[in-house]
């Protein structure tokens, strides 16, 4: 079998050679990768890796980029941005590595950006936090909406629908501060304010206490910054309590598993979130129709379950990876950095991706999808 | 009915047991005299198995049992009260009572109960208070009331005297020797050397781990050396 | 006039919730606490894997929920799974490591507790997972306050499973003979107690109170490999405070845990409710050494 596929790469380096000059050798392209597989991330890390590998594979049986093959390094950061560090040192000064697809929190993320630069390489952060692209830094994109960019969805909706008394509740971690900074920042654009402010600790089973005191400053909307488990707990306690206010929450729980654990208290909740939560329901003519849809299709059929919203970062920096590649026709960093910032029209799951020397994600407000939830499942609002 | 035979038990580097041998025939009372420190509390520790020993070997009945666990060597009848009475403090009198019966069947143990309420009234009359809230000698008669639940064959008896007033001390020798007199073989360590001999067939003398003398009790109350290192001159 | 009084009776009934809050989430420390107790009373360990027992049980409801057994059915095998993971423990490493000293064994039990983790990822998965609550989710409305039915399971439960513990430890042998192991363990030897067989029914117990906090706590918080983390901590400073071995103890120190924080939570900020909740802790620990109802050492002798 190696074989075989050693002959095919062979047939297509050699049908490709006279065409295209710029292909230097048929050495394998080398994505390193650090994720948070392990520890508080692990719900973001792990579908990641899942994706990297399937997608690489998929990648890689039709034939590769530029007729070379994509080789994986994979190292477990567990949620510990000293590991990052460190698995981001090894990739660039013992593997070798092309570019970095990688970092799936802020904080891990932030953490190894100095030593990017310093190997002077791409870097696709798996991260939501507008900080790592804000300021720009030439070497570091990104593919994940920022927590900014769903607050700004929200705010759309509730000043449409005429709510101007927010209500906040936030989580300890820095997703969820980040978060809370950007809706503190940007509720007077939206001619609304901040009626009440309530934080949970980590690992907190219950907060009556919080909605108890929302209640009481009678707000018109709440917006819950955080993700993970969390979430499931404020739609139970937010139906217990306060059930007559409008509770919108961000991608951070986009997910079914948010739903799931909601035991029916997520019905009527918002969430702002990306296509493959609701790839079904976009119309055919929807650009991210056909990428999501086929996505969700592959994942599905590899793993067996649906794919989480979390799952499609990972896949948006392969795609933008893949296509910058073809473009710069190789992987020499400048030319492959260049070719990742002039991305302009490249339908991903998280969005359209239109990027810039000013803007290094590339998605707008409007690649954010707002849904509810209805009947157990993600239904986009109009 | 219990033979020692080259008894060895240290607290780690500190041998406090050195090649103990002796025995306790059936019906005997026999006592273990000798000074604070001279390694009595281990040796009875090791002999109801909750010490292991160093080297040595216990028979009991004829029967190796220095590898036995604690409970088993009670259920054969080898039975300890340990040095300052050791009463379960939290539980009631009657609780007490109940654990020393631990190995015994239900409807056994309530006749054994019955039997020890017989012997001791007053554990009787106070049957559901605390034991820590008993007197010095009343928590000593229960300590006694406890392992005799246990129906011992051989009664382990450390210090039993400790801290007890002279009416109450005398009580308790009055009923060691009640119960020898019931068939039930007794080892009994005491610095009231004198009390103790009083009662016994048979004593060994111990010092700083080894058994130095054995003989007859009368005997050895008489012995001039005996006399003066442990019985007050 | 008519604005004051609807005030003060809003107000009464935002105090009645975060009692209601409070009680709830105390009662899960409590059953942890207890957990701590009744291993800690038979052998003087702290067992750092008691909130792994409250993970694995109600990791186990969850999955054997999915793989088709009705609720009660998944209930009750992931609390006798829990048991049996608890018994392992005692035979397979406290047993073993006996003649180490007791702080060799309580760092045993911390790397038991990083094993079942570890374990528990790899058998099950990194996802949170979340049990039906048991009796629907329409809540309670009491003056004002409203009580969401898995509350009152989770209270009603605690109190049954403290009244079912009372009556164990003072009515049954084996319930005896463990005070008895915790009361003086040389002298439960010499009475003839099966000790080994003690500890392995208190890892039992402490493996099955854990399971029944996991299974009650599935519903209102979700549960996943490391859920037990937070919770043991909590449930551990409730044993502290109530003073640990001590059953009234462990409820004492789960309400005031629990209250304190809903309190904190409610009228304080809530951005700060654990380290405060720790703070408290540290300074009933220097006031009072055996917790809140502990009795005093110094008398003893």
């Amino acid at each position: 079998m190696p074989k075989m596929k050693q002959l095919a790469a062979i047939a297509v380096a050699f049908c490709t050679l006279p065409f295209a000059g710029a292909i230097a050798d048929d050495a394998p392209i080398r994505i390193g990768s650090f994720l948070a597989v392990t520890g508080q991330g692990a719900f973001l890390g792990d579908p990641s890796r899942k994706v990297l590998e399937h997608f690489v594979a998929e990648t890689n049986a039709a034939g590769g980029v530029e007729g070379r093959k994509i080789e994986l390094v994979f190292y477990d950061s567990r949620t510990d941005a000293k590991e990052a560090v460190n698995f981001v040192r090894r990739l660039t000064t013992q593997d070798k590595v092309d570019l970095i697809i990688g970092g799936n929190t802020t904080g891990e993320t932030m953490a190894v950006i100095p030593f990017v630069e310093q190997a002077g390489i791409p870097f696709i952060s798996l991260a939501g936090g507008s900080v790592v692209i804000d300021p720009v830094k030439p070497l570091v994109f990104k593919t994940v909406h920022t927590d900014r960019i769903s607050v700004e969805s929200i705010l759309d909706h509730a000043r449409a629908a005429g709510q101007t008394k927010v209500a906040a509740l936030s989580g300890p971690g820095g997703f969820d501060q980040s978060c809370r900074t950007n809706l503190v920042d940007l509720v007077d654009d939206y001619g609304a304010s901040i009626v009440a402010d309530e934080q949970h600790g980590a690992g907190d089973t219950d907060m009556t206490a919080q909605m108890t005191n929302i209640r009481a400053a009678a707000p018109d909307l709440m917006i819950y910054c955080g993700f993970g488990a969390p979430s499931s707990i404020v739609a139970k306690n937010h139906k217990q309590l306060i059930a007559s206010i409008p509770l919108y929450m961000t991608v951070g729980a986009a997910s079914q598993d948010f739903i799931d654990g909601a035991d029916g208290a997520a019905e009527g909740v918002y969430v702002t979130g990306s296509a493959v939560m609701v790839a079904d329901l976009l119309k055919d003519d929807d650009p991210q129709a056909a990428v999501s849809r086929a996505f969700v299709a592959s994942y599905s059929k590899a793993f067996g379950s649906d794919p989480s919203s979390f799952a499609g970062h990972a896949y948006d920096a392969l795609v933008l990876a893949v296509d910058a590649i073809k473009r710069a026709h190789g992987t020499e960093p400048k030319a492959l950095r260049d070719a990742i910032e002039a991305t302009d029209g490249l339908p991903g799951i998280n969005g359209v991706y239109h990027l810039s020397a000013t803007d290094h994600m590339g998605l707008g407000p409007k690649s954010l999808i707002l849904t509810r939830v209805e009947n157990g499942r993600f239904v986009p609002t109009e | 009915m219990i033979e020692v035979e080259g008894l060895t038990a240290s607290h780690g580097r500190v041998t406090a047991v050195r090649e103990a041998t002796f025995e306790v025939g059936a019906g005997e009372v026999v006592s273990l005299i000798g000074a604070n420190g001279a390694g009595k509390t281990t040796l009875m520790r090791t002999l109801s198995g909750i010490h292991p020993p160093a080297a040595g070997r216990i028979r009991f009945d004829g029967k190796e049992i220095t590898r036995l666990r604690p409970t088993e060597r009670v259920g054969r009848g080898l039975v300890q009260v340990p040095e300052g009475r050791r009463v379960f403090g939290p539980l009631s009198v009657e609780d007490n009572l109940i654990l020393g019966g631990a190995t015994a069947a239900p409807a056994e143990r309530r006749r054994r109960m019955g039997k020890a309420f017989d012997l001791f009234p007053v554990l009787f009359e106070r049957r559901h208070a605390q034991a820590n809230s008993l007197s010095g000698g009343e928590q000593q008669m229960l300590a006694i009331a406890r392992a005799l639940m246990a129906a011992p064959r051989l009664l382990l008896l450390d210090e039993p005297s400790l801290g007890l007033a002279p009416k109450i001390i005398a009580d308790i020798f009055d009923l060691v020797q009640a119960l020898n007199g019931r068939g039930t073989a007794v080892l009994l360590v005491e610095q009231n050397a004198v009390a103790a001999l009083r009662i016994s067939h048979r004593a060994y003398v111990m010092e700083t781990g080894s058994i130095i003398r054995s003989g007859d009790a009368a005997e050895l109350r008489n012995d001039p050396s005996v006399r003066a290192a442990y019985l007050g001159g | 006039m008519v604005a004051k009084t609807l005030k003060a009776i809003r107000l009464m009934a935002d105090f009645l919730q975060f009692i209601i809050a409070g009680t709830t989430v105390g009662a899960v420390y409590t059953l942890v606490a207890i957990g701590f107790s009744v291993i800690f009373n038979a052998t003087r360990i702290v067992n750092f894997a008691q909130g792994e027992f409250l993970m694995i049980g109600g990791m186990s409801a969850a999955f054997l929920l999915k793989a088709g057994l009705p609720l009660w059915a998944a209930a009750l095998l992931a609390i006798a799974v829990t048991a049996a993971v608890g018994m392992a423990l005692e035979v397979f490493a406290v047993r073993i490591a006996r003649g180490a000293g007791i702080l060799m064994l309580i760092v045993l039990t911390i790397g038991a507790a990083i094993t079942f983790r570890g374990v528990a990822q790899i058998i099950w998965d990194r996802n949170y997972h979340s049990l039906p609550a048991f009796s629907g989710t329409a809540p309670l409305d009491i003056f004002g306050a409203s009580i969401a039915p898995q509350s009152i399971w989770v209270i009603v439960v605690c109190l049954v499973v403290v009244a079912a513990l009372h009556l164990f430890f003072t009515r049954t042998l084996v319930g005896k003979a463990m005070r008895a192991v915790a009361a003086d363990r040389d002298a439960a030897y010499l009475c003839g107690i099966d000790v080994n067989r003690t500890m392995l029914v208190a890892f039992a117990l402490a493996g099955a109170l854990g399971a029944v906090g996991g299974v009650l706590i599935a519903p209102i918080a979700l549960i996943h490999f490391e859920s037990g983390i937070m919770l043991g901590l909590k449930g551990f400073a409730a044993a502290m405070l109530g003073g640990i071995g001590s059953f009234p103890g462990a409820i004492a120190g789960g309400l005031v845990l629990g209250l304190g924080e809903a309190f904190t939570a409610g009228y304080l900020t809530s951005a700060y409710k654990d380290a405060l909740a720790f703070l408290v802790i540290v300074i009933v620990l220097i006031a009072r050494p055996n917790g809140i109802l502990g009795k005093s050492t110094a008398g003893r002798v």
